[in-house]
């Protein structure tokens, strides 16, 4: 790739230098405000988000590049099916509706720190809070491997091959580790409030100008029927089995994401976080809904694309923009700003939530006796150790791994049957709850690992994922199970 | 209460999906009707769970705690 081919021109690199930058001052401010030298004030800030901070972190951490990436690149492909992502960001919300309110009042009471704590003070079964914690461990670090994936190419692309592919992923990786490292989650915290604003305005702006280009929504709709037909052809039977089935499936897996669960742990009363989920609600209709729309626009104006190609279909639409219009460089800027902003706030969460739950999770029960500061210490080094192994990872690995972690909301919902039954239900038991949490990630396995080695196993079986079967199995298990010991000890 | 509000909550998601549009050619304002339907129900599920936020968070957050 030529220089000229770059989609940054020197403006653009220096405002997101200054934005880099800002991250950067945001992190050490996170340092300076810090309190104390413990897990709470490291991991949870403190407990002390106000509403705007913790508004603007939930919304910058659940929307990550895959919302300006891949929502515009499955719209594409897909077409008006995939208004289910619209549905299910919002189910996200609905769904920790139903446990927030709760586990806040919990972690208060006892300290929470890490999503596994609540397993281990409700069953008191530390081999449950542990598989439950590794298998978290493990899902986000497939969440950090995609989006470094997706940063490094992004860097690359827009700066026309100054910056590699490589490159970019150390560098930005290196200005997270450093950001977060000065002042753990307050510090995510704030640059989450930075990054927030630019994704909102971003998608907002990105929306606006594609929308006035192209015709309105009339135009719009008039060309993507003459191009793509295919898209009001009627429903089939297997198409809304699968819209259930991921309903279903990612709705309960973002919604106990790891970091997702401590930002309610860090909410400074129970108040802000109720009004924070109110506000969380609408905001699909405000991010991800527009950014399928763009989807469907592109299929309307550039038809023929494959997956890989469909994937940059806003970038590729923006740039055809700025050939027509040099003015709208500055809304590419703003595009690629809020894909990184997306990514960072992503991968910065995930990389603390990890920390947190080695630190937390592993490493204290073995030595009880070493000092919170030192957990801290310890904590920090775990972020830099992680990165040291993820970043190489993302550099070599191929994509052809990528199927595996498509299963990673699969893997975590698994845990949300013992975290409901476990809040609300006084006879769930800690061995059910065992077994029908380890039953439900072999299931989901058999399933992502079968499908691809053995010849004739669907992906979903009857319409459905792997993964929705294998909840279906754990929930029995732990209901059944839990009725049996209590009937046994009466 | 718990039961009650989880079961609500997975009726919208099961009215959110458009089982009942699978075969259905009807079109509204040149879209499939599905489209527009679902695009309005994305409107209204937000509200509906706001509603029942604002309602049934302390309740949530007073259930007690079974150890």
């Amino acid at each position: 790739m030529t220089e000229s081919e770059a989609i940054l021109g020197t403006g653009g690199i220096v405002a997101m230098a200054t934005y880099l930058v800002a991250l950067l001052a945001l992190g050490w401010m996170g340092r300076r405000a810090r309190q104390e030298k413990t897990l709470a004030d490291f991991y949870l800030g403190g407990r002390s988000l106000g509403f705007f901070v913790l508004l603007l972190t939930l919304y910058a951490t659940q929307y990550s590049g895959n919302t300006l990436i891949g929502f515009s690149g499955s719209a594409y492909r897909n077409g008006f099916t995939f208004l289910v992502a619209v549905m299910f960001m919002m189910s996200v919300v609905a769904m920790q509706f139903m446990f927030a309110p709760k586990l806040h009042r919990l972690s208060r009471e006892r300290g929470f720190i890490t999503f596994s704590d609540y397993f281990f003070h409700r069953y008191r079964n530390r081999a449950l809070a542990a598989v439950i914690s590794v298998s978290g461990i493990i899902a986000l670090l497939n969440y950090i491997l995609t989006n470094l994936k997706a940063i490094g190419t992004v860097a690359e692309v827009a700066t026309g091959g100054k910056v590699t592919f490589a490159q970019g992923v150390i560098f930005l990786s290196l200005i997270i580790l450093i950001y977060e490292t000065l002042g753990g989650l307050r510090s995510v915290a704030w640059t989450d409030v930075l990054q927030g604003v630019i994704l909102m305005v971003g998608c907002a702006v990105i929306f606006a100008v594609i929308l006035i280009t192209y015709d309105g929504a009339t135009g719009i709709f008039g060309t993507l029927k003459e191009k793509r037909p295919e898209f009001w052809e009627p429903l089939t039977t297997t198409q809304y089995k699968t819209w259930l089935s991921t309903l279903l499936v990612v709705t309960g897996g973002i919604a106990i994401y790891p970091h997702a669960i401590q930002r309610i742990y860090a909410a400074t009363d129970s108040g802000t976080l109720k009004k924070a989920y109110s506000v969380m609600l609408f905001m699909p209709l405000f991010t991800t809904l527009l950014m399928v729309f763009v989807g469907w626009v592109g299929a309307s104006q550039i038809p023929g694309l494959n997956k890989i190609e469909s994937e940059g279909i806003t970038l590729r639409m923006l740039g055809e923009l700025t050939q027509q219009y040099p003015a709208m460089q500055i809304v590419v800027v703003l595009f690629l700003a809020a894909v990184f902003a997306a990514i960072m706030s992503t991968v910065d969460s995930a990389l603390l939530s990890i920390s947190s739950m080695i630190t937390q999770d592993l490493y204290r029960p073995l030595n009880p006796e070493v000092s919170e500061e030192r957990l801290t210490g310890i904590g920090k080094l775990i972020s830099w150790g992680m990165m040291a192994l993820m970043v190489p990872l993302a550099i070599t690995l191929p994509q052809t791994i990528w199927w595996f972690i498509q299963i990673k909301v699969e893997l975590l919902v698994q845990a949300l049957p013992a975290l409901l039954l476990g809040l609300y239900w006084p006879k769930a038991a800690a061995g059910p709850a065992l077994r029908g949490f380890i039953v439900g990630i072999f299931v989901t396995l058999f399933f992502a690992i079968g499908n691809k080695f053995i010849l004739g196993l669907p992906p979903k079986p009857w319409g459905f994922h792997g993964g929705l079967w294998a909840l279906m199995g754990n929930l029995a298990m732990i209901v059944l199970g839990s009725r049996a010991l209590n009937k046994n000890h009466e | 209460m718990p039961l009650k509000i989880f079961t609500s909550i997975l009726f919208l998601m099961l009215f959110l999906t458009p089982w009942w549009a699978a075969g259905q050619e009807g079109r509204i304002l040149g879209l499939p009707s599905w489209v527009v339907y679902v695009v309005l129900g994305g409107v209204v599920f937000p509200l509906l769970i706001s509603n029942m936020i604002s309602k049934w968070w302390e309740t949530l957050a007073g259930q007690e705690d079974e150890e």
